[in-house]
């Protein structure tokens, strides 16, 4: 799940629309599909309800260099299915 | 080559150094004949084709987009594989200086010349995906994360899917 706020961010990011949407996608692919594991691993203090995820990528359709967009989850709600996005930071 | 064969690229590339190192290891100070010379070369050459081909695997991922820590792994593994790769075309080359002066040896020494500079360039091109993507995470702004979770719970938000989607239908970036 996404709040309007970081949709903003995101559609407002100074890179190519197609490097917007594949942060998108990496929303709705990669996030939603991670494991318990990597879940545990990344999280920023032991038995936090949040996990942090770091996507790494060349906007090969605009400025050509490497990003990456760090992103905080909160998983409280996974045995639900639900993962909400409350943090997003773009480098 | 098909994705089960790309995912077996790091394999292929320690087995194949593996190859050269012991080949290397049983000539032993001995100067290498030529059948033993032309082996080498052959195998240099193909294990240039293995980390070319780990390199166009790694570079497709960053098209699609790449979760960090996996990646991150992925050039750890390839930088080190080609610094052994870098130290053994060395030796071999050390070996081939010490043989007499022909065409052939010129031309062997050239190729390995270019071998090793591709494989130099690939390094850095690693190297730098190391450090740009390597590099810490800003701190997290816990008041803009309790303000997500208030948005969260008051149901102002959409699936990640309807959010996709609005941005290929409303061309909204």
């Amino acid at each position: 799940m996404v709040v309007p706020r970081d949709e903003a961010y995101i559609n407002n990011l100074p890179l190519s629309t197609l490097a917007k949407r594949l942060i998108t996608k990496f929303i709705s692919g990669a996030v939603g599909g991670v494991s318990d594991e990597f879940r545990e691993h990344n999280r920023p203090k032991p038995g936090s309800p949040y996990f942090q995820m770091r996507l790494a990528f060349r906007d090969w359709w605009g400025d050509k260099q490497p990003h990456t967009v760090d992103f905080v989850v909160n998983d409280a709600r996974v045995a639900m299915g639900v993962l909400e996005i409350v943090w997003v930071d773009y480098q | 080559m098909a994705p089960d064969t790309l995912d077996l690229l790091p394999d292929m590339l320690s087995g194949s150094t593996e190859i050269i190192q012991r080949s290397l290891l049983s000539a032993a100070g001995q100067p290498l004949g030529p059948r033993a010379s032309k082996f080498l070369l052959r195998h240099f050459r193909y294990t240039l084709s293995i980390i070319r081909g780990l390199w166009r695997k790694s570079r497709r991922a960053l098209l699609a987009g790449a979760e960090a820590t996996a990646f991150l792994q992925e050039c750890g593994l390839a930088i080190g594989s080609i610094e052994s790769y870098l130290y053994l075309l060395h030796k071999f080359e050390g070996t081939i200086q010490a043989q007499p002066q022909t065409a052939g040896r010129r031309q062997r020494l050239a190729e390995l010349d270019a071998m090793a500079a591709e494989a130099t360039r690939i390094r850095a091109a690693y190297q730098r995906w190391t450090s740009s993507f390597g590099r810490p995470m800003r701190d997290i702004d816990w008041q803009a994360v309790a303000d997500a979770d208030a948005a969260h719970a008051r149901g102002e938000h959409r699936t990640a899917t309807d959010f996709e989607a609005a941005q290929a239908t409303e061309g909204n970036v």
